[in-house]
């Protein structure tokens, strides 16, 4: 891919992270949520992660979280070293990214199985 | 009238200057001389770094509640239940408000809105894209951040007050 469609997707994910972080953190809220204490107990995860809609919701919200914190981490660890490195950085990020997001997918999926959901 | 001569010495060494983009962190944490939107690109990258930190640490440390049968999950939730923790994650909710209300800024200025008329670059020269509605989108967006900022301090207030009275 291009350097500027990748910046483009960085845009829209930027973009999607707006509305799907302050989802996530609105459950914490006592404003909008269930609060910060009960939102973090066992239970209410389990609550949470039953229906389809968590699989989706947290697959999608990874997917894009991890493109977007990598390209930026990518893009700063370029400037660091003056361009050099381009390609060993790229490499390095995209391994490290690739394996922690399968991580994060195969964490989301069992959680909802374990919660009942499937 | 005499001409001047300017005798150019071939054994001049010109001074080693390094090119902006070579700068690295110096560029970053020495944003004093520049204006507020320079800021805001510091502020910018700081954040990301917090969050792509806290992004990593976020995927690993919650897993903890698929291994086993919650009793991990729930004694990590009991060790995080203290003030300096509490203060981490406002300075992540912080951190997060801050990009996103800045990232809100970059996308419309990426996408050409609210960025100004071109003008000739005469002297004062001030960019169109560095004042009227972009300053003020800017400012709008950063108070926007603080007022999130402030109601998560509202939010951690009783946690703080609950570990203090124990």
């Amino acid at each position: 891919m291009k350097e500027s469609q990748l910046w483009f997707l960085q845009l829209i994910t930027g973009a999607l992270l707006l509305v799907l972080a302050f989802s996530h953190i609105s459950t914490f809220s006592s404003l909008i949520g269930t609060g910060y204490k009960t939102g973090l107990e066992y239970s209410s995860l389990i609550e949470r992660a039953k229906p389809l809609f968590y699989v989706i919701f947290y697959s999608v919200f990874l997917t894009v979280l991890m493109y977007h914190a990598n390209y930026g981490l990518r893009t700063l660890l370029i400037e660091f070293t003056g361009g050099k490195y381009k390609t060993l950085i790229t490499m390095g990020v995209f391994i490290v990214a690739f394996i922690t997001y399968l991580y994060g997918l195969w964490e989301i999926i069992i959680f909802h199985l374990m919660a009942g959901g499937g | 009238m005499e001409e001047e001569k300017i005798e150019i010495s071939k054994n001049v060494v010109p001074p080693k200057v390094i090119p902006k983009y070579k700068l690295g962190l110096k560029a970053w944490i020495s944003p004093f001389k520049f204006n507020f939107e320079r800021w805001m690109y510091t502020l910018h990258r700081v954040t990301g770094v917090i969050l792509v930190v806290y992004v990593y640490m976020h995927i690993y440390v919650t897993s903890i509640r698929v291994l086993g049968d919650g009793t991990g999950w729930t004694n990590l939730m009991n060790a995080f239940e203290n003030p300096i923790n509490y203060t981490g994650e406002i300075i992540v909710i912080a951190a997060l408000a801050i990009h996103g209300a800045n990232g809100i800024r970059l996308i419309l200025a990426e996408l050409g809105y609210a960025v100004g008329k071109p003008i000739r670059p005469e002297y004062p020269y001030k960019p169109s894209s560095l004042k009227g509605a972009q300053r003020t989108i800017a400012i709008i967006l950063m108070i926007l951040a603080g007022i999130m900022i402030l109601f998560t301090i509202l939010e951690y207030v009783p946690l703080y007050s609950q570990f203090f009275r124990g």
